[in-house]
């Protein structure tokens, strides 16, 4: 087999072993979160943001994999945790974990208002200024929520089931608005 | 040997496997557990199991035990349980065990209400009419009721943590028929990987264990323990295809065959 094919043969490959492990940090996450008080509203979908535009063949791969979790006890309180592997121009990145904590508004019936997906994308590649691992950011009002707290933190320092509770379960749970 | 084919759980031309995948994984792990000696993963994977209020298997059992006597899908009074085992213990007592095992359905038969259980004359939800059983069932195993230490049910699922409602829900119910201790313990089925890899049996179990670890593997049942990718060094160096040259030139001369017939059916119709 010649070099360029092995390469790509090795990349599909690797690929799926990419998203399995990622499912397994998703899901195991999830459950942790969910002994910590929260609610995962999105059942076994995945949520992220895909393309199979012909003229946008970049995000024809799942770019990277989030889920949110609504405080049981305060619905209006929104966490976020994304394993994210480009940045919002496609370019590949060390893989991050992105972690975030929203204030959502509420609309007329005292009710917390829908959140999109984008979020944690957005948040942590457009509106925070630094690009500092392992501290927090915060900001202000921006579409359905009031104010919101952002980290990153590198995929490579989680290697284990210890590791995802420490830097990221605990944190998120602790992380304030 | 497929246990679950023995006892009838997949039809003659395997039409209802998808249906049948819980029984066939229940089937797999606990026909491993009964070809290996009980101490190599019986016992360890009932120790991994406790109750809501932090009880576990493992406090009941401070005796060695001898031997493990499985029944796959009994029938008893008011239930078909997955699994009754009876432990034989060196002091010559029993631990008798039921599991109820889930990998994609939901318990079936809702518990009762707080309300309608204060009028509930017999048990509804599974858990809670498999444990009216298990406290019944040393009579199906011909064990003198005496001989018995505890009665145990382990509910094992597929989840990640313990379903504290409907743990909390099925303890109710058992408490509303004047259960006096209740050993409802759950555990799941990640908790086996960990037992496997912990293990240095040699001779012929180890090859049951192998199997059953590629079949959890495969499965899915493991927690997060970090992402291990292939390098490009490891790839093989040999083409998966047969040959690549000689049979691109075949294949022309199959397509000029091809044209030929091509233009007798344009001409001819």
């Amino acid at each position: 087999m010649k070099k360029q094919m092995e390469t790509i043969k090795t990349t599909f490959g690797n690929l799926f072993t990419i998203y399995t492990e990622t499912a397994t940090l998703l899901l195991d996450a999830e459950s942790l979160m969910e002994k910590a008080g929260y609610t995962c509203p999105h059942g076994n979908t995945l949520g992220t943001e895909q393309s199979k535009n012909m003229n946008n063949p970049g995000w024809w791969i799942t770019p990277y994999a989030a889920r949110y979790f609504i405080d049981k006890k305060h619905p209006h309180i929104l966490k976020g945790l994304g394993v994210f592997f480009v940045t919002q121009y496609y370019e590949a990145i060390e893989p991050l974990i992105i972690i975030a904590s929203f204030d959502m508004k509420k609309d007329d019936k005292d009710e917390p208002m829908d959140f999109g997906y984008y979020y944690l994308r957005y948040i942590w590649f457009n509106l925070v200024t630094g690009d500092e691992m392992n501290k927090e950011y915060s900001f202000g009002e921006k579409w359905n929520f009031n104010k919101a707290k952002v980290m990153a933190i590198p995929l490579e320092n989680i290697k284990d089931m210890d590791a995802l509770i420490k830097m990221v379960i605990d944190p998120l749970v602790e992380m304030g608005v | 040997m497929t246990i679950a084919e023995i006892h009838g759980k997949i039809s003659g031309l395997g039409s209802n496997l998808t249906d049948r995948m819980e029984d066939l994984l229940t089937s797999d792990v606990f026909t491993a557990c009964k070809y290996l000696k009980p101490q190599t993963l019986l016992v360890p994977f009932l120790n991994q199991s406790f109750g809501l209020k932090n009880t576990k298997f493992t406090n009941l059992l401070n005796v060695p035990v001898v031997s493990a006597e499985y029944h796959f899908w009994p029938r008893l009074n008011r239930s078909e349980p997955d699994v009754l085992i009876s432990l034989m213990l060196e002091s010559g007592k029993y631990i008798v065990v039921i599991i109820e095992a889930k990998y994609f359905s939901s318990l079936s038969g809702d518990s009762p209400t707080e309300e309608n259980l204060t009028i509930a004359t017999a048990p509804k939800g599974q858990l809670a009419r498999e444990y009216l059983d298990l406290l019944e069932s040393a009579s199906f195993l011909c064990i003198p009721s005496k001989k018995v230490s505890s009665y145990v049910l382990i509910y094992l699922t597929a989840h990640r943590m313990i379903p504290e409602d409907s743990m909390r829900d099925s303890y109710q119910e058992i408490r509303h028929f004047n259960v006096p201790t209740i050993n409802l313990f759950w555990t799941n089925w990640f908790a086996l990987i960990p037992i496997i890899k912990s293990l240095s049996s040699q001779d012929q179990e180890s090859l049951i264990i192998e199997d059953l670890h590629l079949l959890l593997k495969r499965k899915r049942f493991v927690h997060y323990a970090g992402y291990i990718l292939d390098s490009l060094e490891k790839l093989p160096t040999q083409s998966i295809f047969k040959s690549d040259s000689i049979h691109v030139s075949s294949y022309y001369l199959s397509v000029q065959e091809l044209d030929d017939i091509g233009t007798i059916y344009n001409g001819g119709v």
